[in-house]
């Protein structure tokens, strides 16, 4: 059962639940009829770690609450051609170290030949999600290089996405126009807005941070939650389509004539309980992003900062909160692509949506992190 | 005046730039009748003379000549101007430009 939602997972790889950094071959691009086939190499140098797929799985945290948070687990097939057939799989935080991967892998590990991995994991782990956007952006902050290719989203997408973004804090670099003149420097809006998404000005940032109440040393860790909550509102809003038409398909009425009664009545707690859990997700999303546009109406309609900085408050929290439900809608999304593409009746969607239930009835992913 | 800046819908353009008194001028916010710009030295804010003119290089849709410019108030380095284009769709053109313009806030899809 679990293999099936793994085997849906793995095989789909929905990117911002899903890195797949296993070599691949690159595609040709249209009207190359010179070039060879390029392997992209593995994104992760250790031999222990180039077959390995990492995930976002969602947890628990309270009892009555659904799929809370969002984990990050490296996942190591027993066989990397056939990644959906099984494997075992660690949690990985932020704080990775040596020490565990070697505790789980049972054998000592060269330090010296793992420690970019565990540099990169980490990045990774602190991320809400891995949409490629998102991903791109975090190993230029943290000045990692890494083959860039392996996030599929190409230059042109992140610079649009990065502009956007960007333009995004034009109101936040107004504010501080009233910081005094030696703490700001230049005072042209577009510098301002350039520290603000670079985050690379101590002097500057720690005298916004005091302006906006940010506790002292967070003032980066909050600016790149609100940026992050911005970009997430985009990929929010993406998805609307689709989880219209996901909707519209657990709400109809499915053909269980030949069923037992007990079996359809399962038949229609699970698609209840799946439609239940999305709801609920989606409109957890909906008023986090309300709480963000109201403050930053406020701010831009009525120079009134003070809803922006009460929202600041909370806001690294409302990040991880969008990864987590972002990273539900995301699996059954791809649970649905899978059942919808089955036959009427079929046994395997039947099956994949029960897993896929149960695992939202247990609030989490406790059987994909068991894989 | 400064009512009415009150009552428009204001919008914030990145890149949009206004020229007063053969002067650029980044812009802060605007509405359809007032616009925010960030103080620049040497302009007579009290006295402001033409050329007036927004400029944009994202969007050719904003570069406009603007009749005419008169200060409302200044706060801190921000001057706020009052201004009128003779266009009907000119606020729909700034709402377009606007940096919320591409979000659409979510539906209840399960309704």
């Amino acid at each position: 059962m679990r293999r099936l939602r793994l085997k849906a997972l793995l095989g789909t790889c929905p990117p911002s639940i899903v890195f797949d950094g296993r070599a691949r071959r690159l595609p040709i691009e249209d009207g190359d009829t010179q070039s060879e086939p390029q392997t992209l190499q593995p994104f992760f140098e250790h031999s222990l770690f180039k077959n390995a797929m990492l995930l976002k799985t969602i947890g628990r945290t309270a009892a009555d609450m659904p799929a809370n948070v969002v984990q990050t687990r490296a996942y190591f097939p027993f066989d990397p051609k056939y990644p959906g057939n099984g494997g075992v799989s660690m949690p990985c935080d932020g704080e990775l170290t040596l020490a565990t991967v070697e505790k789980f892998m049972s054998s000592k590990i060269d330090p010296t030949v793992i420690e970019g991995d565990l540099r990169k994991i980490h990045v990774m782990a602190k991320l809400p999600s891995f949409s490629p956007f998102l991903l791109r952006d975090a190993f230029e902050r943290a000045a990692l290089k890494v083959d860039q290719r392996h996030f599929r989203v190409s230059d042109a997408e992140a610079d649009a996405m990065r502009d956007t973004l960007k333009s995004k804090l034009k109101p936040l670099a107004a504010m501080a126009l009233a910081l005094p003149a030696n703490s700001v420097g230049d005072t042209r809006l577009d510098m301002l807005a350039r520290k603000l998404w670079e985050l690379d000005d101590p002097s500057f940032l720690g005298a916004f941070g005091q302006a906006l109440k940010i506790p002292e040393g967070q003032t980066i860790d909050v600016l790149y939650a609100w940026i992050g909550v911005s970009f997430f509102q985009r990929e929010f809003a993406k998805r609307q389509p689709k989880l219209r038409e996901l909707a519209e398909w657990l709400g109809a009425k499915p053909q269980l004539g030949e069923l037992r009664d007990e079996k359809a009545r399962q038949i229609e707690a699970d698609r209840g309980q799946v439609r239940d859990s999305l709801r609920w997700a989606w409109s957890q999303a909906g008023a986090v992003f309300d709480r963000y546009s109201s403050s930053y109406d406020t701010l831009i309609s009525k120079s009134d900062a003070k809803p922006f900085v009460e929202y600041l408050q909370n806001v690294r929290v409302d990040f991880q909160i969008l990864g987590a439900r972002l990273a539900l809608i995301e699996q059954c999304l791809c649970v649905h692509g899978v059942a919808a593409a089955q036959e009427r009746g079929s046994q395997v969607a039947v099956e994949i949506l029960q897993d896929l239930a149960a695992s939202l009835r247990d609030g989490g992913d406790r059987d994909l992190a068991a894989a | 005046m400064v009512t009415e800046r009150r009552a428009h819908k204001r919008y914030v353009i990145d890149g949009l730039m206004v020229e007063l008194a053969g002067v650029v001028h980044e812009t802060v916010d605007i509405s359809v009748r007032a616009v925010a710009v960030v103080i620049r030295p040497g302009v007579d804010y009290a006295a402001l003379k033409p050329p007036f003119r927004f400029t944009s290089e994202k969007a050719e849709g904003l570069n406009r000549h603007i009749p005419n410019m008169r200060r409302l108030y200044e706060r801190g380095r921000v001057v706020v101007v009052d201004y009128f284009i003779d266009d009907p769709e000119w606020d729909n053109t700034l709402a377009a430009y606007d940096v919320r313009a591409d979000v659409k806030p979510l539906e209840d899809v399960f309704g």
